[in-house]
């Protein structure tokens, strides 16, 4: 039988301060060299409950940066998939059902576990066996060709009708039906469910954040359900960057003591708690309050002293943004490579640990020519490659996972594709990721203008099916999200918590 | 040719039954169901209230007649709080101390605003109306200079003394008890009660609240 974890037993605006004194007690020197790891986890069972005392006995955070690229993103410049990397004879071109593969057999490598990459994503070969390509999972099903803003692998069960299901698009600034469409669901997306995790882990911890630089009215929704304390914060323009982590300490302490943080944050939560009352707020609504006026108390004194300067110096612009196209939209709003750079420079000092980002290229019909894949592969491989390799250099790769999603659905491998059909892309790199591209596409026969194409969902083993020609026997999305989830170490008794995920395998063999 | 026939006067038929009522107030006020009169004009009010089970006089059902209890119209969100729009807070304030909206003791807040959840739709910046942690943060922040002004000081001195006026004018009615006592403890623990009085009574979802 559980038992009830004692923390809860104090007031929310008690708790933080109660976690950082016990967090530092425990981290001093006398007590890891004191303290049996056993007697440690007692302690932190009995405080904090048995999943919290699973990430407090580890003390080894993770990181996780969530790349949400849409409009229906296409990786086949980055990725080739084998059969089609090695295909002769393709008929290659921008529209109708020709492969809109620009290179030739000859212009593409061979990275071993069936990673071919051309010339637009070389740059990631020497991180090859840290990265993992699923593209056959469960299609997205908007109302206009595929476009949503969740993506059942973000979050499984994700379904038009409510039922017992919470909306997924309330948090986001402006939504809209248009290209997003309503969507209610009970499963977390990645981002916020491991903010939740790590701020229990560490309340010092500045919230994670969502970058909602898409340049058109789409956008990608973030959702914590029933763990509100996840949700993500929205930060729509670059401005809103650089002060939501401002680079002076005054900036970082608005009140001088901790404890007028703490006076002002009781009289509110008093006064509030008769405004929530008179106006019929809900339970929820309560706890969702209580816990935003606890996370503020930390902003209003942190007691930081460390800042981070998130305007990008030369040096950093020239070295992450050499060779990358800019973004292609409509309302343009920062870089991919800009985005990578912002989320290093949290991750890496600590600052928070989730961080999901938006970006896209403007939705694409009919046909797509070279320079579309082109640009979309350059934009893919070459932030991922640096970022990988200066979360290397700066000796935290094993600590950080990277997700990136065709968010909204990606594309069949003919020119004329819309995106509601083929494939849906997951790509992972980093903590406890075993390299490969899983699964395949191939040549399911020939039209004299082009191609009908196969998909091949991998097996247990990892290994290509037979192939399907339409949109069928793909991997449900659930799979995906417990991948995710298991090379993030999340616990399982928590992934189970959420019905549509519950008991679901990750694709063990994307893990090591 | 022939279905236009009967389509022209079904539709003029229906327009006439009131079928389109947008929303003209009926007796009752707004929202009252349909089946109403047809009239354009409402009846004129006779000062005598309906028996409610008074026997019609014509074959209806009487429950025809009666208005509909309203039931749940609609669902008023009561699942988050949601924070009245910025402007909507900028001109609260400003009525307040007594000045112009863009007076420059509030410069540190419209630095801000879209981070306060103002929009910005040229540069693709959407309103954003939840009352999260950083708003929390930077609202506090943009809120120091206000409280520390010169205007505000005037108008309220002496603050943690006597916070009913502030109170007052905060809630629009006279503070309750449990009210002015959580202000009375910061006035009995704060160092600085008068700005922590101004910062929480501007913070309170009294004040930047729907």
């Amino acid at each position: 039988m559980s038992r009830k974890p004692r923390i809860n037993e104090l007031h929310p605006l008690r708790r933080r301060r109660f976690m950082q004194a016990i967090g530092a007690a425990v981290g001093t020197p006398f007590f890891c060299g004191g303290l049996a790891a056993g007697f440690r986890f007692a302690l932190n069972e009995e405080l904090f409950g048995t999943a919290h005392a699973y990430t407090q006995a580890d003390l080894v955070p993770t990181y996780l940066i969530e790349i949400n690229l849409r409009d229906q993103w296409d990786f086949g410049h980055v990725f080739v998939p084998p059969s089609l990397a090695t295909a002769q004879n393709l008929t290659r071109g921008e529209g109708g059902d020709a492969c809109c593969l620009y290179y030739m057999p000859e212009e593409i490598t061979d990275g071993g576990q069936g990673l071919y990459l051309t010339p637009d994503s070389t740059a990631l070969m020497p991180h090859l066996d840290s990265i993992a390509v699923c593209e056959t999972n469960e299609l997205c099903i908007g109302s206009i060709h595929g476009h949503e803003a969740v993506n059942a692998m973000r979050s499984p069960g994700r379904s038009k009708t409510q039922g017992s299901k919470a909306a997924v698009w309330e948090q986001e600034p402006g939504f809209g039906e248009q290209g997003n469409d309503y969507f209610y669901s009970t499963t977390p997306t990645p981002a916020s469910l491991h903010n939740y995790v790590q701020k229990q882990l560490d309340p010092t911890l500045r919230n994670g954040i969502a970058l909602k630089y898409i340049s058109r009215a789409h956008t990608v929704c973030h959702f914590a359900g029933t763990k509100p304390e996840g949700e993500l914060t929205r930060i729509q323009s670059v401005q809103e960057l650089f002060d939501t982590f401002p680079d002076t300490v005054e900036d970082l302490n608005i009140l001088p003591t901790p404890q007028e943080a703490q006076l002002l944050a009781e009289a509110v939560q008093r006064v509030d708690s008769k405004f929530l009352d008179r106006n019929g707020f809900n339970t929820a609504a309560r706890e969702r309050h209580d816990g935003n006026l606890t996370e503020a108390t930390g902003l209003w004194h942190s007691g930081d002293s460390k800042v981070v300067s998130m305007p990008l110096t030369e040096e950093e612009v020239a070295y992450w943004s050499a060779g990358v196209p800019d973004q292609v939209g409509d309302n343009l709003k920062a870089n991919i490579w800009e985005q990578v750079a912002w989320a290093f420079k949290l991750i890496s000092n600590d600052v928070t640990r989730s961080v999901a980002l938006e970006f896209d290229y403007l939705d694409v019909h009919e046909t797509r020519s070279q320079s579309v894949m082109n640009t979309m592969g350059l934009q893919a491989s070459l932030p991922l490659a640096r970022l990988i390799e200066s979360l290397k250099a700066a000796g935290i790769y094993e600590q950080t996972l990277i997700v990136v999603y065709s968010a909204d659905g990606g594309r069949a491998p003919n020119g004329n594709s819309y995106g509601n059909s083929g494939k849906n892309t997951f790509v992972m790199a980093g903590r406890n990721v075993k390299g490969g591209y899983y699964g395949d596409v191939s040549i399911a026969g020939n039209t004299g203008s082009g191609h009908t194409y196969g998909y091949h969902v991998p097996n247990e083993s990892g290994a290509p099916q037979a192939p399907v020609t339409d949109n069928s026997n793909r991997l449900s999305g659930s799979r995906s999200w417990r991948t995710v989830m298991s090379a993030l170490e999340m616990p399982d008794d928590l992934c189970d918590e959420f019905e549509d995920v519950a008991g679901i395998n990750p694709l063990s063999f994307m893990l090591t | 040719m022939k279905n236009r026939l009967f389509v022209v006067p079904a539709l003029a038929a229906l327009l006439t039954m009131g079928c389109y009522s947008g929303v003209d107030v009926q007796p009752g006020g707004l929202g009252l169901p349909e089946g109403g009169q047809d009239d354009d004009a409402p009846p004129e009010p006779t000062g005598e209230e309906p028996e409610p089970d008074a026997p019609s006089d014509d074959d209806t059902d009487p429950s025809d007649d009666e208005p509909e209890t309203a039931e749940d119209p609609f669902e008023v969100p009561n699942h988050e709080v949601r924070l009245l729009p910025f402007g909507v807070r900028m001109n609260n304030l400003a009525r307040l101390l007594d000045v112009e909206q863009d007076h420059f003791v509030f410069d540190e807040l419209y630095m801000r605003r879209t981070m306060l959840g103002d929009h910005d739709y040229a540069n693709g910046v959407a309103p954003d109306l939840s009352w999260s942690p950083t708003k929390m943060s930077v609202w506090v922040k943009g809120l120091v200079p206000v409280c520390n002004s010169a205007q505000w000081l005037a108008r309220y001195p002496n603050l943690s003394a006597d916070p009913a006026p502030l109170l007052r004018d905060v809630l629009a009615r006279d503070p309750d008890a449990d009210e002015l006592a959580a202000y009375q403890a910061l006035a009995t623990n704060a160092e600085r009660p008068d700005e922590l009085t101004c910062l929480a009574a501007l913070s309170s979802l009294d004040f930047v609240a729907r």
